[in-house]
This record gives C-alpha cells, structure tokens and sequence, in this order.
C-alpha cells in the first residue's frame, strides 16, 4: 500500500512530465494519419443463395470462399484489370500518395504493378464482415472514389464470374466426356450396320425372305449389336441433353444477389480500419510510455514523503510535519 | 560579555541622533535610534505563515519539549526548504506558550526575516557582530512575547561575523535575560556559514521539504554537525487528488 501511495504521489507531482510521452505518442499517431492516403469506403450487400459448409451460415461460407479468391493473383489481377485499381497502383504503387503529397500534387512514377502487389493490396483493402445467416456486407477502401467504387463493382462481377465458373467447369468436364464417348459409339455403330448390309449382300436370299432371315444365327448376332449399340448412343444423347440443361441452369443461377450495389464515395473516411488500429497502436504505446516512465521516476525518487520515512531513510529523530508547503 | 556590555554603554552615552564612529553610511542614520515604527507592530497573521504549518510547529514544539529550552536553530539542507517561514512560526508558537521569544536573523548572506515580518533591517546581528551598534538596538518587537534581531550588514566575511556573535557571547546574553532564541539559521549545503551558525544553538531542526531534497543529500548535510537534528518534514500534504486516493484505496 505504501508502495502504492508512493508512486501515486510521485506520478501526480510529475503528472507533466508524465503526460509528455502520451502527448507524444498522440502527435505521432496523428502524424502517421497525416501522411496515411486518404481514405474512400464503397461498400456492398450481397444476399447469398444456397446453404453454408456445415454449421457455418451461407453469408460466412461465401465470405470465406471470397478470402481465398483474394489471395490467389489470377482473380487479384483479374479484378484490377477490370477496375481503375489496376491503372491507379501502376502509377502510384501500394504505397499509393498520402496526404501530404497528395495537398502536392504528388503522384509517383509509372511501372507495372506485379501480381502480388495487386494480391497484398486487395487483402489489406477488402474487408467481408457477414450480417446475418444470408447477408455478406462488402468494403472496399481505396485511395481516391473511382478506384473505390470500380474495385468493388469489379469484385463483385469478378466473384459472380469465378463462382459460376467453378460450378460449370464440372458440368462442362461431363459434356465433353459425353460428347466423346457419343463420337465413339457412333462409330461403333457405323461398323456394326456396315457389317449387317455387308452381310446381306454376301447372302442376298436373306434379303426377301423374313423367315430365313429370322433364322439365320449370324445375321441376328450382327442385329442384336447394332441394336444395343445404337440404344447406347440414344442413351449418350439423352445424358448431353440434360448435362446440357443443367449447364444451362448452372449459367443462370446467381451465386448470390447484390442487395445494395456500391455506390461511389462523396466523402473522406476518417476512421478506416487502419486510422483506428493506429490510434489504438498510439493510445497503446502513450500508456505503456506513460507507465515506464512512471516507474523509473519512482525508481530515481529518494526523497522524503511523509514524517515516517525520516527514520528509515535518513535515520534521525522526527518532530513532526507541516501539510502546506512553507517555503521561504 | 564584557564586550556586549560596552558596546552597550558606548550606545548609552552617544547622542540618539549621532553616526558611531564605525558605522558605514549603509542605512539612513536616523534608524540608529530604533524608533518603533508601526511596522515594527503589525501582528501576524496569515499573511506571514498559514495557520496550519503554526499548528505543525505547534505539534513539534510539544514534542521537542519546552522545558530547559533555550535556543533552537532552524536549518534545512538546500535552500527554499521552508527554513525561515518554520522559524517564525516557531517563535510564535513559543511566543504563544508565554516564552519570551527572540527571532534570530542568522543567515547572514539571504536575509529575508525583516522584510516578511516587516521591520527594520537594520542595525542588527552584523553590525553587533562587527561593533556597529549594541544589542538593544537590534531587538524589535514583533508582537507580545516575540522580538526579532534582522541579519543588519555583514561587511567583512560572515563565517568571520558569526565567530564574533560567539566570543561576544551576546546569545548567552538573551538566554540569560530569559529569553528562548529561534535562529533561522542558513542552508547546511552550499556554505560553511550553515554549520557554524548550527553550532551556536543547543538544539537544532531540520526542515525537510517533503518529495524535493534526496535523502543522500540530508545525510550528507547532517554529517558533522555537532547537535542531532530533529526533522520537521514541510509540505506533506498529498498531491493525489481524492478520486485517485478512492480509486487506489491508499
């Protein structure tokens, strides 16, 4: 408790030197938002279709499912080149401009921004929070509102793309399988009713006479094949009728439904996601500041407090004490 | 003794309005006569020391103990401790308790007793010391029971005016008029005037500033010093605000 009382005295009688790290530990921050670029936030609601992956709701299964789109480079670059984002990083870089230069007019010089550029910037910048069991909130923040509004209609369509993609690659996998193997019975069959006419015009009296021709046992093995397979082939053709019905159904089920299309930014946001963590970074490094430099005045200070630490610290009799500060 | 004695009657026999023979023209030579200006008067009050650090020494003075006291000197190690306005306010504490009181302006180098309590700043222990003027010429009333003696002029060296104040034996003088003698005596750090001053008194405190002088310089402004000091801590009243004290529960 002494102990305690002890630094808490030391601290309030320095409470100015104490508030100076924290106040610089504010000022930086504020200097690292400062040079931050400005930040612009277009956001989406997408309603998704279809159920979740096990006890996860749909919403957080599609979101999970756009994380690992977004770190994979083709749909990064796919996404930026159907956007402004892919044209603003080529001039400005990931570093993009901040505020500062931006007041300059600085921009930076133009080269190709690599794919995992493109790939670490989209991650930084993407945030999916899912609302409700069907419900996928999407933020983009970017630098300037075009680049904003554009990437986020790019994901967007880019997403709606890959999804479809991903479902028909299967579909279209079986179509062509199907395809083939119908090309190869109908060969099959081709040979089979070749060698029936062939067999006819060897033995032309089984050609105007059913009887002996129902009675020839060659003639009905070479039938019976080219029967079986020409029900094969109706078989194949019935199967890429449907694959391809459901091909077509794959292309037009939606993966999800945009519920508020995003929109372009007319304002600075002030507090993004990387303002926030910054000032929690500052308010946090001010404290610890704060704190040490707390304890290391505690640590310096040999001096007298009250009447009961006379004896102990300086090992002479005490008379008494006065509250108030009688200085000459 | 002696000394004091014909300074004294050398006083007697001079005209009220004629300039000693020793006297440097310091001071207006009308302030010879000691004339018992209004100021010279004027009661304390809050003005010279807040009632609670009165009531501090109060305390103090109980502890230290009143019987067979005859002169306490007030010192503090570093300057600005709070030395002088302790040593009026235990002189009214002893002027309180019905003890006639004299206040000594010890400090010869920075003295500050006169211009607090108002008075005259001149003839005093100095011009005693260097032969200036006589011992009731010095003494000013302040209020009932408590007189003061200013640090007047030092022109040689103080260590040199202190060794005089000791042969002359003029606080031997007060002590045995029935006087008790409070001496703000100077800092103990910084000059030999602060140890030599303490060695004239018979009991000595200390005042410590609370949470400004380190304990390693006490310690070391103790050390020699032929009486024990008793240590008087000033300014202890937290600096925690209540709503700390209630939110850490000390």
């Amino acid at each position: 408790m002494t102990d305690v009382k002890r630094y808490l005295e030391v601290c309030f009688a320095h409470k100015r030197l104490l508030m100076a790290p924290l106040l610089a530990a504010l000022i930086g921050t504020a200097a690292y938002i400062f040079v931050q670029p400005p930040s612009y936030l277009s956001s989406a609601t997408l309603w998704v279709n279809g159920n979740g992956v096990g006890t996860q709701s749909a919403a957080q299964t599609q979101a999970d499912i756009v994380n690992q789109y977004l770190k994979t480079n083709s749909f990064a670059v796919s996404v930026a080149q159907n956007s402004p984002l892919g044209g603003y990083l080529d001039t400005h870089g990931s570093g993009t401009t901040s505020r500062i230069e931006g007041l300059f007019g600085g921009g930076g010089t133009e080269s190709k921004a690599s794919a995992d550029t493109i790939r670490l910037y989209l991650g930084a910048h993407v945030t999916l929070t899912p609302l409700g069991p069907s419900e996928l909130t999407l933020v983009v923040n970017a630098p300037t509102p075009q680049v904003a509004n554009g990437t986020a209609l790019a994901l967007i369509s880019q997403l709606t793309n890959a999804e479809i993609s991903a479902r028909t690659t299967a579909i279209q996998a079986q179509l062509a399988l199907y395809k083939s193997q119908l090309a190869d019975q109908a060969k099959e069959l081709s040979t089979d009713l070749d060698a029936v006419r062939a067999y006819l015009a060897a033995h032309p009296s089984l050609a105007n006479n059913s009887t002996a021709s129902s009675t020839d046992a060659q003639l009905a093995i070479l039938q019976d094949k080219a029967a079986q397979d020409r029900a094969n082939y109706s078989a194949l053709l019935a199967q890429i009728d449907k694959t391809n019905s459901d091909l077509a159904l794959a292309r037009q089920s939606q993966p999800f439904r945009v519920v508020d299309a995003p929109k372009l930014p007319s304002s600075v946001s002030l507090f993004a996601r990387q303002e926030l963590l910054a000032i929690a970074a500052g308010m946090l490094a001010g404290m610890l500041a704060v704190v040490g430099t707390g304890a290391l005045l505690v640590r310096m200070d040999t001096t007298i407090h009250s009447q009961d630490e006379v004896q102990t610290m300086i090992g002479l009799p005490v008379i008494g004490s006065t509250p108030l500060s009688a200085r000459a | 003794m002696s000394e004091v004695l014909e300074v004294k009657n050398a006083s007697k026999t001079a005209s009220p309005t004629a300039k000693p023979a020793s006297v440097a023209p310091a001071w207006p030579s009308s302030l010879y006569a000691t004339p018992r200006v209004q100021a010279w008067t004027t009661p304390l009050n809050e003005s010279f020391v807040a009632e609670e650090i009165v009531e501090g020494c109060r305390l103090a003075i109980q502890h230290l103990g009143m019987d067979g006291l005859r002169s306490v000197g007030v010192t503090s190690s570093l300057r600005g401790e709070g030395r002088t306005t302790i040593a009026i306010a235990t002189a009214l504490v002893l002027a309180e308790y019905g003890l006639n009181t004299i206040l000594l302006e010890l400090d010869l180098a920075n003295p500050e007793l006169a211009q607090r309590l108002a008075v005259a700043r001149f003839p005093g222990l100095g011009d005693l010391a260097e032969g200036r003027a006589i011992l009731t010429d010095t003494i000013r009333p302040v209020v009932a029971g408590l007189s003061i003696i200013p640090a007047g002029v030092v022109q040689g060296s103080i260590p040199r005016a202190l060794s005089q104040l000791s042969k002359t034996e003029v606080l031997d003088t007060l002590v045995s008029e029935g006087h008790v003698i409070v001496a703000d005596l100077p800092p103990l750090l910084g000059n030999s005037a602060g140890r030599q001053a303490a060695g004239l008194m018979a009991d000595v405190i200390l005042v410590v500033r609370a949470r400004v002088v380190p304990a390693s310089s006490i310690i070391e402004a103790v050390g020699g010093l032929p009486v024990t000091p008793k240590v008087l801590v000033n300014g202890t009243k937290s600096r925690v605000p209540g709503w700390a004290r209630r939110l850490s529960g000390v």
